[in-house]
């Protein structure tokens, strides 16, 4: 009972803490990172629509007919906060119960694979009966506590941070329906989440047909919800106005991401070329070799597609990448074979400090210039990237151990990766 | 061939002899004295043509052809295009006869059968690139994202037939450079250009030499729907504001002094030609002085006016009036205020978020009910559900909301409002916007100047008219204005245009942001292409130094071989452990 308690604990000092935030509108202060789809544009979006103006025909509007209506449900400043702080930490809890599925299965997936292969004891690698309880804990407060996360997170970030989390939760817990329903919602808000159809593919136990009807079942989704979001707001401009908006990536705001300043300083006529590539880089690219790759692990699978979706799509936002930052500790296991941890950690630290100072310096006292800015930008892309590349590494890492009995991985002073 | 020529000069003289009695051309000066000493002179040049048909058009005589040709070839009943460098101060100047915005504006009112929404697009199109050619100025600038529909700010000046709809579009551009190489094209739409009449007074030596000079088209035509009959207006007007301590340094003046010359005659074409010169405050004297003086009582408000008939004093000769102050004295003149000023600025720090802020005072003893268009740019995304209107603390009702938000290079932001701004008192009308940024060939040749955000129209129907000496609506002739009272009179000034300066990014950097940019995604693209299309194997050769780590490998493989068939270190052989 002892789990259940600490989690309403931390569920509880999570949801003042973000009310408070919210209260005291830290977020509203951080303008710069959370530009696209912030509190001020669902705002004029709800406006336009009291006033009987197509929301979607400007250029500020980009959250769908639903989430709007939902914040025009939400009437009062103090009930939205409270209903999103509610949510936020609801979004904690399920990436608790999420990693505690997948550390239960993980565990009982590598001792079958140790009784196959390996009789070798394994150092570190092994999935703990106390890991089961301190793993998804250390989830919850990550999640909960991240102050990043807290001072970053707008309306829609919550929202979509909430679908994340109950995709992963029952990506492990099997819940493939109710995956799919969360994947149609993110769709939505940006097609990127498309990409994590994979992972849940790759989890189900079944046959082709079943896959294929399970891929049948989300298009029929994605279709309800738009026909939903239709009947809401009884006009098709809002697809242009959502996912049309995330295609041409028109918006050049400087945010965390690669597109704004390449697509600021782009010729003309390359902008097409550029923009396909970087679209399908975000996308088809990088979907079937990581599935063929992970597919014993869809959990794995879908925090690399995640973590790759969030830093190459044109409008990233903090609050997602925090999702991929917070359930890293389900891989614990992996740690002995990340090499970059303290690089990682260092560019993180170093480009999340520079990144508002940079900016204060560029946009309020003219000192500095947009390079500076993009430099900082670059340098947290490069730390996702490392990041993403070295739980990769890992992974292949630990499976070769566990296949190959520690032992005999702990012996080899250098492990080289050769073309088979 | 010479019956094909008899037949020319046939046409010819019938044409000239249908549109003798009906084409009339008159010129008219108005000096004002300006209550700060500075001197207003506003130069009307009316052409008014009365037609039996359309086809007349295509037969000029007085009216420029190319004028006659846009409104033969298109719908455009109305066109208004006027070039201005300075700003009209409301509050020292009162109201001018003809008020601009700064830089160039336009407007234009469409009408005819089935015309539809595209087809005035294209025809607004056509008409600011001839009008670029005719006037030489960056008209041609104007597209579908700086050009709005204007619903209760501005109201035709003609009669449309019943049954038909009729378009307005709208635009201004606050950048234009306003100068010679606009008021040269300028003259040479008058019948006389600027070899005779009052338009030989505009030396553009002189005219840039103002504080404040705009020139204007003005043409609409009325069609009689029972006989076809058509009516074109052309007017042309210069208004210019002169500081005499600048040009003379005192404060008398004279034609000759402001203008350089005197004036040369009158336009031999010209069916009138008169000088005005308002004499209400009278502190000048006037040299030589009028015989004729008229008193025009508009709106409970008295004007005096001195008329000089120019056919008749001096039709050939070389013209002057000298103004002599009467009062030596240096006296602070108190000025009243016009009735409705409005101001409008930017406030922010920084370049992330702003406020454009609007003031229109109303310095009368009633309530005045005010339009305010606000007409922003695409490139300042503003949020609308900030819009506040407010008379100190207390928040004013809305009373008509019309906005099209804008989009990227597409359409601007488009606000009208309606409110009513109680008796002396200054109401303030604010909305958020933020900086954004534009592609780097987006921004002007020299980007830190800034971008320009045209400015603000506010539209009143005014209780008295006090300042006020615009020509009535059915009128046409400066003097149309005297005594002519109404129970309201329409007016429409303009605040300041806006100077926003974006943020810009660094304009040498475009190969180095791409080749930076494109590093980043290869540091993803290379490791990840090693784990999906490489097998983790150890490696065994290569190390000839380190023989005894060799010879390790090579004992555990042995040994792992030995005990189970597991294949050569790879993990991808293993067969799935379900």
């Amino acid at each position: 009972m002892s789990e259940l308690k600490s989690i309403v604990l931390i569920t509880c000092i999570s949801f003042t803490i973000r009310f408070l935030a919210f209260s005291m509108k830290l977020r509203e202060k951080m303008p710069a990172f959370t530009s696209v789809n912030s509190i001020k544009m669902s705002n004029e979006g709800i406006f336009l629509q009291e006033h009987n103006i197509d929301p979607y025909s400007g250029r500020l509007v980009h959250s769908m007919p639903i989430t709007l209506m939902f914040e025009k449900l939400l009437a009062t400043q103090l009930l939205k906060n409270v209903i999103f702080a509610i949510l936020d930490s609801l979004t904690g809890i399920l990436l608790f119960y999420g990693s505690k599925h997948y550390l239960v299965w993980k565990a009982k997936a590598d001792s079958e694979i140790k009784k196959k292969f390996s009789s070798t004891v394994f150092e570190n690698l092994d999935i703990v009966a106390k890991d089961l309880i301190s793993i998804p804990k250390c989830v919850i407060l990550f999640y909960s506590l991240n102050p990043i996360l807290i001072v970053t997170s707008s309306n829609d970030n919550i929202l979509c941070n909430f679908f994340y989390a109950l995709t992963f939760y029952s990506l492990n817990s099997k819940k493939t329906t109710l995956a799919l329903l969360s994947i149609t919602f993110l769709f939505l808000d940006s097609i990127y989440a498309i990409v994590l159809l994979s992972p849940i593919l790759v989890s189900m136990s079944g046959d082709k047909f079943k896959k294929i009807q399970k891929s049948i079942l989300l298009v029929v989704f994605i279709g309800a919800f738009i026909l939903i979001n239709y009947g809401i707001f009884g006009s098709w401009s809002f697809i242009e106005g959502t996912i049309g908006f995330s295609i041409q990536s028109k918006n050049l705001q400087p945010n965390v991401g690669l597109y704004w300043y390449f697509f600021t300083e782009m010729f003309d006529h390359f902008r097409f070329l550029f923009l396909s590539s970087f679209q399908i880089n975000a996308t088809i690219l990088y979907i079937v070799p990581l599935t063929l790759r992970l597919k014993r692990d869809p959990t794995i699978l879908f925090i690399v597609l995640l973590g790759i979706i969030t830093v190459f799509k044109p409008y990233p936002k903090i609050p997602e990448f925090c999702i991929v930052l917070s359930v890293l500790p389900i891989f614990k296991t992996f740690k002995k074979y990340m090499v970059h941890d303290f690089v990682v950690f260092s560019f993180f630290m170093i480009s999340l400090s520079l990144l508002p100072s940079l900016w204060y310096l560029w946009i309020h006292t003219g000192a500095a210039n947009a390079n500076f800015f993009f430099g900082a930008t670059l340098a947290f892309c490069t730390g996702q990237i490392f990041l993403i590349t070295d739980v990769l590494f890992a992974n292949i890492k630990r499976d070769f151990s566990i296949y190959n009995g520690s032992k005999y991985f702990k012996m080899l002073l250098k492990v080289k990766l050769l073309l088979k | 061939m010479f019956s094909r020529l008899k037949f020319c000069f046939l046409i010819l003289v019938i044409s000239v002899n249908l549109s003798e009695q009906s084409e009339q051309y008159h010129e008219e000066l108005f000096i004002k004295p300006l209550p700060n000493g500075f001197v207003n002179t506003f130069f009307q040049f009316t052409t008014r043509w009365n037609m039996a048909s359309r086809e007349d058009l295509l037969h000029t005589k007085l009216t420029p052809r190319p004028i006659a040709e846009v409104l033969y070839n298109y719908d455009v009943k109305e066109l208004n295009i006027a070039l201005t460098q300075g700003l009209w101060r409301y509050e020292l100047w009162g109201y001018p006869v003809v008020d601009s915005a700064p830089g160039a504006e336009a407007w234009a009112w469409f009408n005819g059968d089935n015309l539809t929404e595209s087809h005035v697009s294209r025809q607004w199109k056509d008409l600011t690139s001839t009008f670029s050619g005719i006037l030489c100025a960056s008209l041609n600038n104007i597209d579908e994202a700086n050009t709005v529909q204007p619903k209760y700010s501005f109201r035709p000046r003609f009669v449309a037939p019943k049954n038909t709809k009729s378009f307005i579009k709208y635009s201004t551009l606050p950048r234009e450079n306003v100068c010679t190489e606009n008021l040269t094209p300028w003259k040479k739409l008058l019948p006389c250009s600027s070899e005779q009449g009052f338009a030989s007074l505009l030396n553009s030596g002189y005219v840039h030499n103002t504080n404040y000079h705009s020139v204007k088209v003005a043409i609409r035509t009325f069609q009689e729907a029972k006989t076809g009959e058509l009516t074109m207006e052309l007017v042309l007007s210069a208004n210019l504001v002169f500081d005499p301590i600048l040009i003379s340094s005192s404060k008398d003046y004279s034609i000759r002094k402001i203008f350089g010359q005197g004036l040369n005659g009158v336009c031999p074409m010209s069916s009138s030609s008169k000088i005005y010169v308002d004499i209400t405050e009278d502190k000048f004297e006037l040299v030589p002085d009028s015989d004729d003086v008229k008193e025009s009582t508009r709106g409970a408000s008295t004007t005096k006016f001195a008329i000089y008939d120019m056919k008749v004093i001096s039709p050939n000769d070389l013209f002057n009036i000298a103004f002599v102050k009467k009062d030596k004295q240096n006296l602070v003149p108190i000025i009243p205020p016009p009735i409705l000023t409005a101001h409008r600025y930017i406030l922010a720090k920084g370049q992330e978020e702003g406020k454009i802020m609007t003031e229109v005072t109303n310095n009368h003893w009633a309530d005045l009910n005010v339009v305010l268009q606000e007409n922003i740019p695409w490139f300042v995304p503003s949020y609308m559900h900030t819009l506040t209107v407010k008379n100190g603390n207390e928040v004013l009702k809305i009373k008509e909301f019309h906005y099209i938000p804008g989009n990227d290079r597409e359409r601007p932001y488009h606000l009208e409002i309606a409110f009513t701004v109680p008796a002396k008192s200054t109401v303030k009308v604010y909305f958020d916007f933020d900086y954004i940024f534009l592609k780097w060939t987006e921004y002007p040749p020299d980007a830190n100047h800034g971008h320009y955000i045209g400015s603000a129209v506010v539209t009143a129907l005014l209780p008295v008219a006090k300042n006020y000496t615009t020509i009535p609506v059915e009128g046409y002739l400066f003097e149309h204005s005297f005594n002519a009272s109404r129970p309201s009179y329409f007016i429409q000034i303009h605040t300041e245009s806006l100077l926003l300066s974006l943020p810009t990014p660094d304009f040498s950097m475009p190969y180095n942001v791409i080749c930076l940019t494109c590093t980043v995604i290869a540091l993803a693209f290379g490791p990840i292409h090693s784990v999906t299309t490489k097998i983790l194997t150890v490696d065994t050769d290569g190390d000839e130094n380190k023989g005894f780590i060799k010879k390790v490998i090579g004992k555990i493989r042995d040994k792992i071989k030995g005990k189970k068939s597991a294949p050569k270190e790879s993990v991808e052989e293993k067969p799935k452990s379900e």
